[in-house]
């Protein structure tokens, strides 16, 4: 193999860097109209009349735009179709949108987008997520405040506790958090001349946003094209999102028969845009003298917001997840996803783990805390191991690599040194504080329960040997596409630069699912690798028939027959003249899982990755600041397809991680955010980053094609309780809440604003 | 919108005297630039000065250093002039912001916007800053410390523009710093900050100037501090004990970048930070 395993330079490096690639906001069609959103005044009101009149005066206004301009459905939705295009009977959160004013400049439309005049009746409110399951709450939506709720039940709890020798009780507490994509959410819908509704934008799930789009369009699916421009980030965040803004194009486009583009300014995406998902963990653990966890019970919620979006499934990740990677034999996990005013929230790199690793993290370094043992020794006697049953019943049939992360973090972060060595010193000093925490994590690879999990990649070989790839796989970044390209010129033995990929258009491709869950290069690299199958296997034909021969064996870019040998560009001639086709789809589907929902149990996901994180701090406790001076991350991957892509996956999601652990928080006050751009949401800059040593874990997976497994989430999923035990360590105090800012280290507790 | 770019300092005095109300002054534009996009201002002109060669020079005058208004903070941040002689409004360049805001902010426009938070205005408290305020009309030299009364309001007259700022050379038996407190290394908009300066005489304090950025509607003295360590010998007991003065004179809010508890105890925090050295 020429590339797979090898870091590679990525195939749209030269686009981007030149700043010849387009985004959105660099594309402007002939005729095109700007769009600009009336949003809501209150975060629960019943709508009670729209008047758009002194709008419609303003010269260059050409239509505004609102729910009775929908020809289909009003409501779109990733799993429930609750979230309104256009808010028509009442608002739930302060970035729904009313009406969308659509002129000739987007400064005019702007303008005029002030000139609309909404009034409302103001309904009771709810911010609490917990207030807002009880029955007395007012009903953000008519069928009640609970969004979902999933178990996980294994083995009998009460008997695990009874048999504790210990038994400890913690609350833990995490923030709503801004994905900051660097470029902020646009689309410009158009109808064609044959009535079809194309759409272009940086939208990360087109295949999602094409079925909405069409049940709103009221037309069908084959009628509606998603082009998906190249993705400035997203990390989960264009999904959603990026339907309501598409179907407000589509219906604005429809309305005045002109292109029509909206684009987010950052404020607006921060208003509107959905976020990863405060939670509540209550855990309460049971641990005998020897070290072994005897019981594990949680009670999670998660604050969904105005709409569910994929709340069904980020709670369902966390549920399933909420026991960390431990042999626990009793377990009982409730999880609820819950509606309030705030703003909704979503999907978002980690999906539900980095809320619940933060909580089963720390609870595990206060467990060995408590038991006086060393949180490595404990890890390493509780950890799953080869064979293990996992908290929903799982037997562990793929190399476990848990262990071997474990023992790779801590020897490259002097692990056993540091604990001791870092205490003494810390003896010695009476305002820096120095100290080092580690976590780990089992995270399931790819989609799992939530869907059927499969994906196709179509390969057209050239008659002058080059090739092209058309995918329904987003590459926001992350590198899907070098990674397919490397595939695809190892299969065929050709160079890198004969690949070339298109742009994701969903009326070209067969619908793969979303991209997310981490499983573009599992699902999508054994969708590519089947599709190359497909076409040597005609080659292999072609090469039959030429030569005369039986036996065709295909090497190193070679047919290789009795009879002598054909190049692949030979072959595909040959195939050509012979009329044979010079294209296939590869398909690719995840092995079969077992979910029993109703009893709490099963195999959730065909296989698991495993990490381990260790960050050394250092604490200045006259202020409270913690500064990060090293990171070690220990990554199981299968497979690295690209090794210098996926150490880049490490490095980003740690310092993503770093910004949720101590820095960022969208603040929101009685339904109000009040971080809506990056003067006050903090993200961490250049010197708040520590160095970071990443450790790639390569056990490749028998079940998947090149053994390729998920890296992309687990990476965003540890640092802030590796930080929070850090921080335990150097100082002894113990932070159960997100994020661990100045005022939280130094107070020990953050203090009620206002 | 007009946008107005004169050359010379003549003929800006006079676009201002002649102007009407929605004239804005824009200098470095890093903070004036993000008002007009949150609308918080809306402006029907602006008058550009940053043409202006005039108001932009670091010198060497005596025991004097005289800044022009339009002196950028990146080149506060690479004179040797300041880092010698003027280390706490050094000190301040070096945290203000990011690069990017560095080569466009200027020191007068930080004044000038008078904000409790403005990184430049607690070094000048403390070295002693005066300003030239220019009006067609002549000429006023002012205190810094009579300049800023509330966020964003000033003494500075609708026809004035801030075209000098002046301070006092440290001496060698002088010693100075400034300190702020933010969240992160860069991009940090102050929680808290300190400035300080003293002459140091048989090891005791004298002439101590303490100034606190972020804990009152502007930037404010710390004159119990400042009186307790006047003539004290250098020692931790004494640091401590001025430091907890000092947290005592700050009158903080609790707001969305920080809490009122914790920025008065982080007056305390970057004083005996800063002093500590001393020992």
């Amino acid at each position: 193999m020429k590339y797979i395993s090898k870091p590679v330079k990525r195939v749209d490096a030269k686009e981007k860097v030149t700043g010849k690639a387009l985004y959105i906001d660099d594309i402007k069609l002939p005729f095109m109209l700007y769009g600009a959103m009336v949003r809501a005044s209150h975060p629960h009101a019943k709508i009670v009349s729209i008047n758009t009149e002194r709008a419609l005066r303003k010269k260059g206004v050409v239509a505004v735009i609102t729910a009775e301009d929908i020809p289909g459905e009003k409501n779109v939705g990733n799993v429930k179709k609750d979230q309104p295009v256009f808010a028509y009977d009442k608002v739930r959160y302060m970035g729904d949108g009313i009406a969308l004013v659509v002129a000739e400049s987007m400064e005019i439309a702007r303008e005029a987008a002030k000139l609309v005049d909404v009034k409302y009746e103001v309904l009771e409110e709810v911010f609490d997520p917990e207030e807002a399951m009880s029955e007395k709450a007012p009903k953000i939506h008519e069928d009640g405040n609970i969004i979902v709720y999933h178990k996980v039940r294994r083995g009998d709890t009460d008997k695990g506790f009874k048999e504790a020798d210990i038994v400890i009780e913690r609350a833990y507490k995490t923030q709503f958090v801004e994905h900051s994509y660097l470029e902020p959410e646009g689309v410009i819908a158009e109808i064609t001349e044959n009535g079809t509704v194309k759409i272009m934008g940086c939208i990360q799930n087109a295949f999602t946003t094409e079925k909405d789009i069409a049940r709103v369009m009221n037309i069908d699916i084959s009628k509606v094209q998603i082009i998906q421009t190249i993705m400035g980030g997203s990390f989960g965040g264009k999904d959603d999102v990026m339907t309501v803004m598409a179907a407000r194009a589509a219906v604005a486009a429809l309305v005045t028969g002109r292109p029509v583009k909206i684009v987010n300014t950052r404020e607006e995406s921060m208003l509107e845009s959905y976020k990863r998902h405060p939670y509540r963990m209550y855990y309460r653990l049971g641990l005998k003298k020897d070290g072994s966890i005897s019981a594990l019970e949680a009670k999670i919620i998660a604050d969904g917001g105005a709409y569910a979006s994929t709340t069904p499934f980020v709670t369902w990740r966390s549920n399933v997840q909420a026991a960390g990677p431990y042999r626990v034999e009793n377990v009982k996990v409730d999880t609820y996803g819950v509606y309030t005013n705030n703003v909704y929230t979503g999907a978002m790199r980690g999906f539900g783990s980095p809320q619940v690793n933060f909580a089963i993290e720390s609870l595990m370094d206060e467990a060995a805390n408590e038991l006086s043992m060393d949180p490595l020794e404990f890890k390493i006697k509780n950890g799953l191991r080869d064979g293990d049953i996992t908290a929903t019943g799982q037997k562990l049939t793929h190399k476990v690599s848990l262990i071997e992360t474990l023992k790779k973090a801590t020897e490259a972060s002097n692990w056993k040194e540091k604990r001791i060595l870092l205490k003494k010193e810390n003896e010695k000093s009476e305002r820096y504080l120095r100290g080092i925490g580690l976590a780990s994590s089992l995270r399931g690879v790819s989609l799992g329960a939530e869907g059927a999990d499969a994906a196709g990649v179509e390969i057209k070989v050239e008659l002058d040997g080059s090739v092209v790839v058309e995918m329904g796989l987003t590459d926001m970044g992350q590198g899907i596409k070098t990674v397919i390209a490397q595939i695809v010129a190892d299969e065929f033995g050709i160079p890198l630069e004969k690949v070339f990929i298109l742009p994701y258009d969903t009326s070209r491709v067969p619908d793969s699912g979303p991209t997310v869950a981490s499983r573009a290069t599992t699902i999508g690299g054994g969708a590519a690798k089947e599709a190359t199958r497909r076409i040597i296997e005609t080659l292999k034909d072609a090469v039959r028939e030429t030569m005369g021969v039986k036996e065709v064996e295909f090497k190193d870019g070679y047919f290789l027959s009795p009879r002598g040998k054909m190049s692949f560009k030979e072959a595909i001639k040959a195939a050509f003249s012979q009329g044979k086709p010079l294209n296939a789809v590869g398909w690719y589907k995840a092995p079969p899982i077992v979910w029993n929902e109703e009893e709490g149990k099963g195999e959730p996901y065909f296989t698991y990755v495993y990490a381990t994180q260790v960050a050394e701090v250092e604490v200045d406790t006259f202020t409270g600041k913690v500064k990060v001076l090293r990171v070690v991350a220990a990554h199981e991957v299968g497979r690295a397809i690209n090794p210098q892509m996926a150490k880049g996956q490490i490095y980003g999601g740690v310092a993503m991680a770093l910004g949720y652990a101590l820095l960022e928080e969208f603040e929101i006050q009685k339904g109000m955010p009040k971080t809506l751009n990056f003067d006050n949401y903090l993200l961490p800059t250049a010197p708040d980053m520590p160095e970071v040593e990443a450790i790639l874990v390569e056990n490749p997976d028998p079940l998947t094609y090149y053994g390729a497994k998920s890296l992309g989430e687990p990476t965003n999923e540890l640092l802030a309780p590796a930080i929070a035990n850090a921080i335990f360590h150097a100082t002894g105090k113990r932070l159960r809440e997100l994020p661990m800012n100045l005022e939280e280290v130094y107070l020990g507790r953050k203090l009620e604003r206002g | 919108m007009e946008v107005y770019s004169p050359a010379t300092l003549n003929e800006a005095l006079s676009i201002l005297s002649e102007k009407r109300d929605g004239l804005y002054v824009l200098s470095g534009g890093t903070d004036l630039v993000i008002k007009i996009k949150e609308r918080v201002i809306r402006p029907d002109a602006l008058l550009d000065l940053s043409r202006i060669e005039e108001l932009h020079f670091i010198r060497d005058e005596g025991n004097l250093i005289k800044i022009g208004s339009l002196t950028k903070i990146g080149e506060l941040l690479d004179s040797s002039l300041i880092k010698d002689f003027a280390r706490p409004l050094w000190e301040a360049a070096h945290v203000f912001g990011s690069p990017q805001i560095r080569n466009l902010a200027t020191i007068g426009g930080n004044v000038v916007n008078a904000s409790p938070v403005g990184d430049t205005l607690p070094p000048l408290f403390v070295l002693r800053g005066t300003l030239k305020l220019r009006s067609p009309e002549g000429e006023r030299e002012v205190k810094i410390e009579d300049f800023p009364l509330a966020p964003g309001k000033s003494i500075i007259k609708r026809d004035e523009i801030l075209t000098e700022i002046s301070i006092q050379k440290m001496k060698e038996n002088e010693y100075g710093f400034f300190k702020k407190l933010g969240q992160r290394q860069a991009m940090n908009i102050s929680k808290v900050s300190v400035a300080f300066l003293c002459e140091i005489e048989n090891n005791s304090f004298k002439d101590v100037r303490i100034a606190l950025g972020a804990v009152a509607p502007r930037v404010i003295r710390a004159p119990r501090a400042e009186n307790y360590l006047k003539g004290k010998e250098i020692n931790e007991e004494v640091i401590k004990t001025a430091s907890r003065i000092a947290a005592s004179e700050a009158t903080p809010i609790t707001d969305l970048r920080s809490t009122k508890l914790y920025r008065a105890n982080m007056v305390g925090a970057l004083l005996y930070k800063g002093l500590l050295k001393l020992l």
